[in-house]
């Protein structure tokens, strides 16, 4: 069951049936502070919902006791907002989607080959022992700011060692800059390393690539 | 926390009243058990270098676990990784709190007898990264089989490039190959010296901060 009946809510959480008291009224006002803090809250949470199943991945820590989302949240508003009340905005180099002791990207760099296609490219250290860290699994991914929303990507199983990561994607995302972030877990996904931001492309307007054409 | 031997109340193990006891590393120990949900700010203070320290021995482990494998230590019970932290706490951080940074020319990857490195001197040009240091063969405790282990150390993303069988004393030459330049990194290099059976080490020895800023 779940709702509200009165001044009590019930919901499902995390497996469980629990009930809270509704909230009360609120009686000061939201001093700048507040509001200032909302509005950090809710555009790092809108962010960073559409990533949340990578997010699963790369922040899920059994020894914590929030959800990986909620790690995310905190981290990203403390490190990944900037600019001042009331025009803040994400950090998109800041900005990050796992945290773990694998061996990062280098090197990583993404580039269109095609109007719907991307090519990421990126080298592993010659001191990083490749037979292990070659079958780690690449994590690619892609936003438009636009929807907001992840570009689906194919479903391609990548691995360190191949050194490249192409797909093709849909083609509505004309006239958009669409910005792209690397990161890997091992095979056994017990283990990842931290993301990276790669960088950001333009997706050509339709007319120019029709011209083009 | 603290040794119980045999009183207040005999030898108990388990929980009893608002304490447990239990053994640890050949030891019974108590403590108080409760939650805490706020701490003084010089308990804050700890926990930030801890988390400082923790954060950048992590891309090291495998560095210091040759390093500070036979160095003398207060227990018989620390590990490698136990004395290095407590080491690196201690003396490579700098500031006060809530300022507190890692300062990497006080970092300490290695403690050993053999003599450090002599005249040791990194270069970064052409992609990668060059070590090199005058052989010294005659010195006390040297071995001609000694290899350098070399650290390439990122700050910014806690990364680093570890050599753990580099060049022999005697090449003087050691050269870390660095990936294509994508954006401008700091890079901290340590070095240092390893016997050939890796029970004997020297200290290391720390180059200096290199801007990798082109290819």
């Amino acid at each position: 069951m779940s709702g509200q009946i009165g001044g009590l809510v019930v919901t499902r959480w995390r497996d469980t049936n629990v009930g809270k008291s509704t909230p009360g009224k609120r009686k000061k006002k939201i001093d700048q502070q507040l509001s200032a803090q909302n509005l950090r809250l809710g555009l790092v949470t809108k962010f960073l919902s559409p990533f949340k199943q990578h997010i699963k991945i790369g922040f899920d820590k059994k020894t914590n006791k929030n959800p990986g989302f909620q790690t995310a949240v905190e981290y990203n508003l403390k490190h990944a907002v900037t600019g001042e009340y009331p025009d803040f905005a994400i950090d998109y180099r800041k900005v990050v989607f796992s945290q773990g002791p694998l061996d990062m990207a280098w090197a990583a760099k993404i580039a269109l080959t095609g109007d719907h296609e991307i090519l990421v490219t990126w080298e592993v250290p010659e001191t990083s022992k490749i037979k292990v860290t070659g079958n780690d699994v690449c994590h690619i991914m892609l936003y438009s700011n636009k929807g907001p929303r992840l570009v689906h990507l194919g479903k391609l199983y990548v691995t360190r060692g191949d050194l490249q990561f192409s797909s093709a994607f849909s083609m509505n995302y004309y006239g958009e800059t669409l910005h792209a972030w690397i990161f890997f877990s091992s095979p056994d996904n017990k283990a990842v390393s931290n993301s990276r931001y790669i960088g950001a492309i333009e997706i050509p307007e339709k007319e120019q690539v029709q011209a083009g054409g | 926390m603290g040794k119980l031997i045999n009183g207040p109340m005999g030898t108990n193990i388990g929980k009893l009243g608002g304490y447990v006891s239990y053994f640890l590393h050949g030891e019974l120990v108590t403590r108080s058990i409760g939650v805490i949900d706020h701490w003084s700010d010089a308990q804050y203070a700890n926990q930030l270098r801890t988390a400082l320290t923790t954060a950048l021995l992590k891309p090291v482990k495998e560095v210091i676990n040759i390093g500070f494998r036979y160095s003398p230590k207060p227990k018989r019970s620390w590990s490698a990784y136990t004395q290095a932290t407590s080491v690196n706490k201690k003396q490579a951080i700098k500031g006060l709190y809530p300022d507190l940074e890692i300062d990497f020319g006080k970092v300490v990857l290695a403690i050993g007898d053999i003599p450090v490195p002599l005249n040791p001197q990194v270069q970064l040009s052409d992609g990668r990264i060059r070590f090199t240091w005058d052989a010294d063969q005659e010195a006390d405790g040297a071995d001609q089989n000694d290899q350098v282990m070399c650290v390439a150390y990122f700050p910014e993303t806690f990364q680093s490039f570890n050599k753990l069988s580099g060049a022999k004393r005697g090449e003087e030459q050691q050269d870390i190959m660095l990936p294509s330049f994508t954006e401008e990194m700091q890079i901290e290099a340590y070095i240092c010296y390893v016997s050939e059976d890796r029970k004997r080490v020297s200290d290391s020895v720390y180059l200096g901060q290199l801007v990798w800023n082109k290819d």
